[in-house]
């Protein structure tokens, strides 16, 4: 918790684009690019959960998988940094560096009936990370040791090491996918929409298992979710994201009073369980594509406070109280 | 006569190579007219199935083993499989999850629409041929065609005239559940069903299409019968929820008082541990255990393995019947046998 305070960041990511290609004609070239990530800035601070939000297509997935290096961005950079000052470039190591880094990170993908190699049993799939991170030196008989160390931490006991993933139901599989990631002592965990696919009274286990393991083991996390009723759960911070650009960036505290007109109208989108009559902010039409994202604000086309200028000029993200960041015109002044 | 619908007992199992899936265990619902009532589970709680046998879709292994579904007083289940057609569509019609594979990709979104239309207004019945047939005289065709524009306008479909002429790929994933719905009310049904209408959908795409669904049930007086896992969604559309765990219905009760004062030990549950947008601070309390096997249920109260009230020797022993509380809400825990008698 100290460390929250410090704000000392552990990722810095500065002005990253990436642009996927659509490939057309007889000889395969790009003719139309998906701006799937298009110049996104923000910190992950050391110890926080930092809970990214948006619709389908906004880029939130493509923006995980950047930071921990599964795609190389366009433009701009990812820097992973030390408590020793030490830096890293994410986008530009390779080699020993690049396995270093992996072994700094572990990701929760969405669906653990397709993240889980069904012909390996659990305690193989769980002790993996140990064999390939340069566990050289701990013997076989430790590394099972602390394989049902870990399962224990998630929940499950000895009897499930010897299964295979067809066994285990999606909540038990999820857990397993968790015991994976943090195995081999990551400082970062990137979880994509851990709890999508699992059922509602399975769902709250899981959440609640995240954020014990979180503070447990004291790592830093980037949760990915459409929810913003989980995301207002497990997070410190929330940024906001539509069409690969981050609108809104506020502590959870501030989120409640969210600023940007996007945000305002993604909050009253959210039924709310015994809450009725509830005013809602309905929006006309659907997300743009990002093929040709609309120019200035993105969000203009359905933005119910839309002026000129958000036609043409693109809003920069500024701070508008302590830690709270809004891309908009209204609140330039 | 303000039944709706009245579904007794019914039992639906799906016979598998590893044993009897009991998917839908004695289940007894009535739906007044111009009521919406949500059905709220987790996946394999039945929900799906007993819609699906409301409109005697359910296909082997599956089977619809006894109960009666009672359609303003008469019998579905007793009705001969071309009645049932004719019921179908008209009548009872219904919105699936998925409106990306519930739609067919070679046909227009106007051909399919016009389809239902064809065959419940103008009696074109039968294969394809005939419907093809029938698409060279031109009053009918004309007629058809404005029935498709009048059904897509209303669901929100702007300039249906060209958008009927195009495809499903066409449409986004709102749109294409829009066409859906244009389809569902096209004939003017009494009953509609819509299968977890918006699970697929981003929220401010869900928050349209449930504005929508208002709207049309408003205009139409159509009662809708709302199936999700989102307790949310249900509250905000629904005037009685029931819900169903491992083929039962455990609860039903008007919107409020459920969200108020749950009466089930699993609801109650339920509604502790969902997070809830706005409620920041306060732990997630969390239901032990996972959802049982439909092979081979706990006996007594299927809930009762995971419940803190459980009575031992009662809730493990005799399964406890749906008993009417004084408030009206249905319940069936043995903690309110007592408590009625």
């Amino acid at each position: 918790m100290v460390c929250k305070m410090s704000g000392e960041s552990l990722f810095e990511i500065r002005n990253v684009k990436k642009y996927f290609p659509i490939k057309g004609g007889i000889i395969p070239k790009a003719v139309e690019w998906v701006h799937a990530v298009d110049g996104v800035t923000f910190d992950i601070r050391r110890g926080e959960t930092f809970g990214l939000v948006g619709e389908s297509g906004c880029g939130k997935t493509t923006t995980g998988r950047l930071i921990i290096g599964l795609e190389k961005p366009d433009e701009g950079k990812i820097v992973f940094k030390e408590p020793n000052g030490r830096t890293y470039v994410i986008n530009e190591i390779s080699g020993r560096d690049r396995k270093y880094i992996a072994s700094k990170i572990g990701v929760v993908f969405q669906d653990p009936h397709l993240s889980l190699n069904p012909r390996m049993r659990i305690k193989s799939i769980v002790r993996e990370p140990l064999d390939i991170h340069g566990h050289m030196h701990t013997s076989k008989s430790e590394k099972d040791e602390l394989v049902l160390k870990m399962l224990e931490n998630v929940g499950l006991d000895a009897s499930y090491a010897n299964r295979y993933p067809y066994e285990l139901s999606g909540g038990e599989k999820q857990r397993v996918a968790i015991a994976r990631a943090l195995i081999a002592n990551p400082e970062f965990i990137l979880a994509d929409e851990p709890v999508s696919s699992i059922d509602v009274s399975i769902r709250s286990q899981i959440l609640n298992l995240m954020k014990d393991l979180i503070s447990q083991f004291k790592l830093t996390c980037l949760f990915i979710s459409h929810d913003l009723s989980v995301i207002e759960y497990i997070s410190d911070r929330i940024g906001v994201m539509y069409l690969g650009k981050i609108v809104e960036l506020a502590p959870v505290e501030a989120f409640k009073d969210a600023l940007h007109p996007y945000s305002i109208t993604l909050i009253s989108a959210v039924p709310v369980p015994g809450k009725r009559s509830k005013k809602r902010i309905i929006l006309k039409g659907a997300v743009p594509s990002a093929i040709n994202p609309p120019p200035g604000c993105r969000f203009h086309t359905r933005c119910p406070f839309a002026t000129p200028k958000c036609k043409k000029e693109e809003p920069k993200l500024i701070e508008v109280e302590k830690d709270h960041l809004i891309a908009c015109h209204l609140y330039e002044q | 006569m303000s039944k709706l619908l009245d579904i007794r007992n019914l039992r639906v199992y799906y016979y598998t190579r590893y044993g009897v899936v009991k998917a839908v265990d004695g289940v007894s619902l009535e739906m007044e007219k111009g009521e919406n009532l949500g059905v709220a589970g987790e996946s394999g709680s039945g929900k799906s199935t007993l819609a699906l046998s409301i409109l005697r879709l359910i296909r082997e292994p599956g089977k619809i083993v006894s109960g009666k579904i009672l359609f303003n007083g008469e019998d579905l289940l007793k009705k001969s499989e071309e009645e049932m057609r004719k019921i179908r569509g008209a009548r009872i019609s219904m919105i699936f999850q998925d409106p990306t594979s519930s739609l067919n990709p070679v046909y227009t979104i106007g051909d399919q629409i016009g389809e239902a239309i064809s065959l419940h207004q103008f009696n074109v019945e039968g294969g394809l041929l005939d419907w093809f047939l029938a698409k060279f005289k031109r009053s009918y065709v004309r007629e058809v065609e404005d029935k498709v524009k009048e059904a897509l306008s209303l669901v929100g479909v702007s300039d249906p005239s060209k958008r009927m002429k195009e495809y499903p790929h066409q449409f986004s994933g709102g749109m294409r559940q829009r066409a859906m719905i244009a389809m569902a009310i096209s004939c003017r049904p009494d009953l509609l069903i819509a299968d977890e209408p918006t699970t697929n959908l981003d929220v401010t795409i869900q928050a349209q299409i449930l504005d929508l669904m208002n709207h049309l049930q408003e205009e139409f007086d159509v009662s809708i019968m709302l199936i999700s896992h989102n307790l949310g969604v249900l509250s905000e559309f629904c005037h009685k929820i029931a819900i169903m765990y491992a083929g039962n219905l455990l609860e039903l009760s008007d919107t409020e008082t459920l969200f108020e004062d749950p009466k089930h030990p699993y609801t109650e549950a339920l509604l502790q541990s969902i997070p809830r947008f706005g409620f920041k601070g306060k732990r997630l309390s969390t239901i032990p255990g996972k959802p049982p096997s439909l092979i081979n249920p706990p006996l007594g109260c299927k809930f009762h393995p995971r419940c803190k009230y459980r009575i031992d020797g009662v809730c493990n022993k005799i399964p406890p019947p749906l008993i009417e509380l004084d408030s009206g809400i249905k319940v069936a825990c043995h903690r309110y046998l007592e408590e009625c008698q």
